[in-house]
């Protein structure tokens, strides 16, 4: 039976050379609440970094209301809904992860991750859908932009300077996040590999890794979730 | 040992579950996920109806927009980020950063609600307070065209005053 009490796995091996808990921790408790606390300090500089530009964004909007308002009306908001479908999804199966993790079922928790994994991939897939379609509609400032925009019907719609400011925002946060994703990304197929390993399910109860990386995972839909009404959906 | 040295651990350590523990778990992730599902049509339907048809003041589409994001991400701190299951210091912790979010935010406000700011001008070229919706403007008259004007957001005809100057 595993985990039947801390000295029983004291000092246990993980792989080679893991110990668990590590020689600075008192036990497994102490190590999984440092490991916790240590990632959601980082998030919550993460979560003043990713604010601090909502404000901005707020703030312009509310000097440039009705241009604001144009844009985000001509975001897609099909994709946007599609890829708050496709985050929310993952931060289930991620939270599923974590829970089979927890109960040291390895097959569902490399399922659960590869699913996360793949979801991820796809939110991706559409982000670089949407800053294609915006590249080839002449809407990236800096790189392709012309004021005047040929609208679905043919019409030339004349955009106001204060729209580049708008798709500026868009591309700096919408971009941001989709860095966040990457990372985790990156970490994810590690994370991914160990538990192939079996590193996560050896029965001394040490996932830590999975936990965190969920936090950081979840943290990411949640700044999507803001993101995606600011974005796409302010229309009055 | 250690463990009684640490108080308030006890909670973030897991036991193995038994079958129903495990069972409970899953489903409340289920009724978490059906229920981001619920809100997140909520917030496209939202959007599309202009509540300031039928309700007074200017606030109402962004202040329900904003409502819902905020019920989402409190749904996934709660249950998916384990806060209302982990230990009460992680709760703090936690609390501690959106502290943190909103005095950023107050100190903004307070600043750009009540100061009049040279850089952005109006049309005219005086300096003027953040724009809040439906607040008329308390320095010199509004500048025209550039407030919302709800049901006219269709592509506009250039006219010479919006026209680009390149």
């Amino acid at each position: 039976m595993p985990h039947a009490g801390l000295e029983h796995h004291h000092q246990m091996t993980i792989l080679e050379n893991d110990t668990y808990p590590a020689e600075q921790f008192e036990d497994v408790d102490q190590q999984r609440l440092t490991v916790t606390m240590g990632m959601w300090a980082f998030l919550i500089t993460e979560i003043l970094f990713i604010g601090a530009i909502f404000v901005c964004f707020f703030i312009y909007r509310s000097r440039w209301m009705e241009t604001f308002t144009e844009a985000g009306m001509m975001m897609a908001w099909p994709l946007g809904m599609l890829n708050t479908f496709i985050l929310l999804t993952s931060s289930f199966t991620m939270v599923l992860g974590v829970h089979y993790a927890r109960i040291n079922d390895k097959k569902k928790l490399v399922q659960m991750l590869i699913v996360t994994g793949l979801l991820g991939f796809a939110f991706f897939g559409v982000k670089c859908f949407e800053y294609y379609t915006e590249y080839k509609h002449e809407l990236v400032p800096g790189l392709n932009f012309n004021p005047n925009h040929k609208a679905a019907d043919g019409t030339i719609h004349v955009l106001k300077p204060e729209f580049q400011l708008y798709m500026t925002f868009y591309f700096a946060m919408t971009g941001l996040h989709a860095l966040h994703m990457l990372g985790g990304l990156a970490v994810l197929v590690v994370i991914t590999w160990y538990a192939h390993k079996g590193k996560y399910t050896s029965g001394n109860g040490y996932y830590n890794p999975v936990e965190i990386f969920g936090l950081y995972w979840h943290f990411v839909d949640l700044v999507w979730v803001f993101l995606f009404p600011t974005l796409y959906l302010l229309r009055y | 040992m250690g463990q009684s040295q640490i108080q308030g651990t006890s909670q973030i350590h897991d036991q193995v579950l038994t079958h129903p523990e495990h069972e409970s778990h899953v489903k409340t992730y289920v009724i978490v996920f059906a229920l981001l599902m619920v809100l997140l049509l909520m917030t496209i339907g939202a959007a599309f109806i202009d509540f300031h048809k039928f309700l007074p003041g200017n606030f109402w589409n962004l202040g329900i927009a904003a409502t819902i994001a905020i019920t989402k991400g409190v749904l996934i701190i709660l249950f998916f980020m384990h806060v209302k299951t982990g230990p009460r210091r992680i709760v703090v912790f936690a609390m501690g950063g959106f502290l943190w979010l909103l005095l950023m935010i107050g100190l903004f406000m307070a600043d750009y609600t009540t100061r009049k700011d040279p850089l952005y001008p109006n049309n005219k070229g005086e300096p003027r307070y953040i724009h809040f919706p439906g607040k008329p403007l308390p320095g010199p008259t509004p500048p025209t065209g550039d407030t919302p004007q709800h049901g006219s957001h269709g592509p506009a005809e250039p006219t010479p005053a919006n026209k680009p100057s390149h």
